[in-house]
């Protein structure tokens, strides 16, 4: 007679009892191994793993499926690597069974909003990647604190990915330049690592910069990183979009304050900074910008900047109109550079472009004179974006 | 087979002595009776006699499994599993949750029964209903509804959190 797909004569045999009604429990055991594992195969990743925690037994089940994610090519990835020296990378993926397979080697990377990886299987789970890079001692070498992405199943097979953690970027001053030397999620990891660089690097390099998209998840690590500071006494610079949740007081220790952020607008927040350098980056609405520029000039807020960079697209009004020299032209010392959005004035695009020699050519200091007679504004028309840049200089600095 | 082959009856012996007359286009899901009629040399006879007894089966759970190869037997032949079949646990037709909502004894002789009589598509409907029911239960759930003993050391079982804690936010 013909068998069953998974038929195992040992474990089932012919049922000469009554049915009951009221099994407490699903008769897993009675399963034969096939059918059980047919059973997992059914399961979501999440199922899977928390099936994998009931006994070695089930564990073993799931640790033998090896085809759960093993096909998946990933396209493309979302970070700019044209500064990194190394030019070969590859990935790994996690599969639920604990194991890592190798997914990709590209050496041609670009930045991208996303990671669309082809999952032939269509599965729809969640995948550990580790950024490798092959280093000049012919090793691979993780890069990366490991960081979990998910994605989205669309078109068939083709899947989008998106970061479940923001990464977040550590540069290293090496002895000529800044270079990438971490990047990763915002665990705790991440700050292993970079404990290990600074260790490693000593006073050789004894500055890091920390960058982030999203800094509001990082909060309790910012205490670790004024610790560092202390522990290691090196320049330390703070990059990334500051969100409204963030604590400013954990940054009061960092020297250079970084806001980008199109939502930000209260600058309130920031005037406790202690720092010397602040940049912010962002929208302005004309009625936002004049308070703040208005507290500059009095010096009722950042009394310690000594370079201060606010660079917008929407303030061109003011530049036009010079108002903004009216309110700083008391300050000590300071530079303006202001890069004119001419798309801003030109609806269409083609005299924009005709526009572009004119503005180049436009650029133009102007100066105003301090108290002593000395140079201290110059104003720069540029073409493409817009931005103010005021720079302040004590006289140790001249 | 022949159009006159799919339009006579099988008679099928459940294991407590019930006979059941089922469609012969109805039973052909079940591989497990068409290779037995084939290596038989039933398949194209006009009168395949005698029941065919189906010992590992009851008439409760024969009568059910009837009922859905009743209900599918017009659906196109699957193809075999894949593996972007096996991962997707929402595609249970509504007829089929409904068809599977018994208690966890019954589902457990389907399941036993779609695989005794190899068919391939209950087969895989029923184990995903038992997939989704323990789906977004904690290991200590799981362990209760299938009756499995934990035999991992504290220590085992922290560590094994951990390594499958990232799929836990």
């Amino acid at each position: 007679m013909a068998k069953g797909r998974y038929f195992n004569k040992n474990k089932y045999q012919p049922r000469k009892r009554k049915l009951d009604e009221n099994f407490e429990f699903f008769k897993w055991k009675c399963l034969a191994p096939e059918l059980r594992l047919f059973i997992i195969k059914k399961m979501d990743l999440k199922t899977k793993l928390r099936f994998s925690q009931c006994s070695k037994n089930s564990r073993s089940f799931v640790t033998s499926l090896k085809d759960v994610i093993s096909k998946i090519e990933i396209s493309d990835i979302p970070h700019d690597y044209a500064t990194n020296p190394l030019n070969e990378h590859h990935y790994d993926a996690q599969i639920p069974n604990g194991e890592w397979n190798r997914i990709i080697r590209d050496e041609s990377l670009r930045r991208r909003q996303g990671l669309e990886p082809q999952l032939k299987n269509g599965c729809r789970e969640k995948l550990k990647i580790s950024h490798n890079i092959y280093d000049n001692n012919d090793n691979w070498r993780q890069q990366t604190c490991d960081y979990w992405i998910e994605f989205e199943q669309f078109e068939g097979n083709k899947t989008l990915v998106k970061y479940r953690n923001w990464p977040i970027y550590l540069y290293g001053n090496g002895e000529v330049k800044w270079e990438k030397i971490e990047e990763g999620d915002t665990s705790t990891v991440t700050l292993r690592y970079l404990e290990y660089y600074l260790e490693q690097w000593g006073n050789v390099c004894p500055a890091f910069s920390f960058r982030t998209e999203d800094i509001s998840t990082t909060d309790v690590n910012l205490n670790r990183m004024n610790n560092l500071r202390e522990l290691q006494g090196g320049y330390y610079e703070w990059e990334g979009n500051i969100r409204g949740c963030i604590s400013y007081d954990k940054l009061m220790n960092l020297d250079k304050l970084d806001i980008c952020d199109d939502e930000y607008t209260d600058f309130k927040d920031v005037k406790d900074f202690q720092g010397t350098k602040l940049i912010i980056q962002c929208e302005f609405e004309e009625d936002e910008l004049n308070p703040m520029l208005l507290l500059l000039k009095k010096g009722e807020i950042l009394p310690n900047i000594r370079y201060f960079l606010l660079k917008t697209n929407s303030i061109h009004e003011y530049v036009k109109d010079f108002k903004v020299m009216e309110h700083l032209k008391d300050l000590e010392i300071f530079q303006l550079k202001a890069i004119y959005d001419i798309e801003s004035d030109c609806d269409d695009e083609e005299e924009s472009y005709e526009e572009e020699e004119i503005y180049s050519n436009c650029k133009f200091s102007m100066k105003s004179l301090n108290r002593d007679g000395q140079y201290n504004v110059k104003i720069l028309m540029e073409y493409d974006t817009f931005s103010m840049q005021i720079i302040w200089k004590d006289n140790s600095l001249e | 087979m022949t159009d006159a082959a799919q339009e006579r009856s099988i008679k099928l012996l459940s294991s407590d002595n019930e006979t059941f007359q089922v469609p012969r286009n109805v039973i052909r899901l079940s591989n497990t009776i068409n290779t037995l009629l084939q290596d038989l040399g039933l398949d194209d006879e006009e009168d395949a006699g005698d029941a065919i007894p189906v010992q590992n089966v009851t008439s409760t759970i024969l009568k059910k499994v009837i009922a859905w190869c009743q209900h599918h037997h017009e659906d196109p032949v699957a193809a075999d599993d894949s593996d972007s079949r096996e991962k997707r646990t929402d595609d249970i037709s509504s007829w089929d949750v409904e068809f599977l909502k018994v208690d966890q004894g019954t589902l457990f002789e389907l399941i036993l029964a779609a695989n005794y009589l190899d068919i391939k598509g209950l087969l895989d409907v029923s184990c995903k209903t038992v997939a989704n029911m323990i789906k977004g239960k904690s290991p200590e759930e799981i362990r209760r509804t299938f009756n499995i003993k934990n035999d991992f050391t504290p220590e085992e079982e922290e560590q094994i959190r951990k390594e499958n804690a990232w799929c836990e936010d």
